[in-house]
């Protein structure tokens, strides 16, 4: 067996094992259009199996790890004290693999914090410009806390 | 007082500053696999009645949507980031008193879907 063939048997049988699922058909469906390669030892890949949803041993996400550190305005010492129990070598790793699959988690991370439909934004091109615009909209984030720590819970009910 | 279960994106030092406080707090990576699959999260929160707190809005708010247009009744809540508010990720010091805020709300967070 090819080690190729090798390592999609092993992904969909750890793919089965931890969702209770065969994800044979879709990955049958999908194709194989890209070579495989190991991941970074201090990371692992989540139950999507996809770019977007890869951990730190530790078990943060990268893209939740990520965002942090854009909205530290890339300072990593607010990161590593947030995240105190994840070592410095996974820290590294998933900035590695941030730099390696920035397009996949930044998609991500806007997916996450996107605006309405209906929303006035400013036109922006690119994810990095998206970022830019995003940090300097957190000046409130101050004013949030006051207000989630004052006022009354601002809540909706879902299905109402 | 709102019982949370702690998403993975949230670190492990919050959920304990929160227990240290006295509320009912638990982080799922000290009960589940991690890398798990949100469904299985929120499945799991709602077995033990505990409300989701997580940063990913997407798969806790599908997942809560699924949750009542396929009849499962109730769900126990999430807490998740707002929509629209052009806001980048908090740091565990700012995340802190808002979950602060949630565990101390003595209102019933059935089916409740707040944001932070």
């Amino acid at each position: 067996m090819s080690d190729l063939s090798e390592q999609r048997e092993q992904r969909e049988q750890r793919e089965q094992r931890d969702n209770g699922t065969s994800l044979t058909s879709s990955a049958d469906a999908r194709g194989q259009p890209f070579k495989k390669k190991p991941l970074d030892p201090h990371l692992f890949s989540g139950a999507k199996g996809t770019a977007d949803d890869m951990h730190v041993q530790t078990g943060y996400p990268v893209w939740v790890l990520i965002a942090q550190w854009q909205a530290a305005n890339f300072d990593e010492t607010i990161v590593l004290e947030g995240y105190a129990d994840m070592p410095r070598e996974e820290w590294d790793a998933a900035q590695r693999y941030y730099q390696a699959h920035k397009p996949f988690i930044d998609a991500r991370i806007i997916a996450n914090s996107q605006p309405a439909a209906d929303d006035d934004v400013p036109p922006l091109q690119t994810a990095d410009e998206y970022f830019a615009w995003l940090a300097r909209q957190s000046d409130d984030a101050g004013e949030a806390v006051e207000m989630m720590t004052e006022g009354p819970a601002n809540g909706r009910t879902a299905g109402g | 007082m709102a019982a949370l279960l702690v998403d993975e994106g949230i670190s492990r030092d919050l959920a304990q500053q929160l227990v240290g406080q006295g509320f009912t707090v638990i982080h799922w990576l000290a009960i589940g696999p991690k890398g798990t699959h949100a469904s299985l999260v929120f499945l799991a929160a709602q077995h033990r009645s505990l409300t989701v707190c997580t940063w990913n809005r997407d798969d806790f708010m599908f997942a809560a949507i699924c949750w009542q247009n396929w009849g499962q009744g109730d769900h126990h809540g999430i807490i998740v980031p707002k929509q629209g508010k052009y806001r980048a990720q908090l740091p565990p010091a700012q995340l802190y008193p808002i979950l602060v805020h949630h565990c101390a709300d003595t209102s019933s967070f059935v089916n409740r879907i707040e944001w932070f």
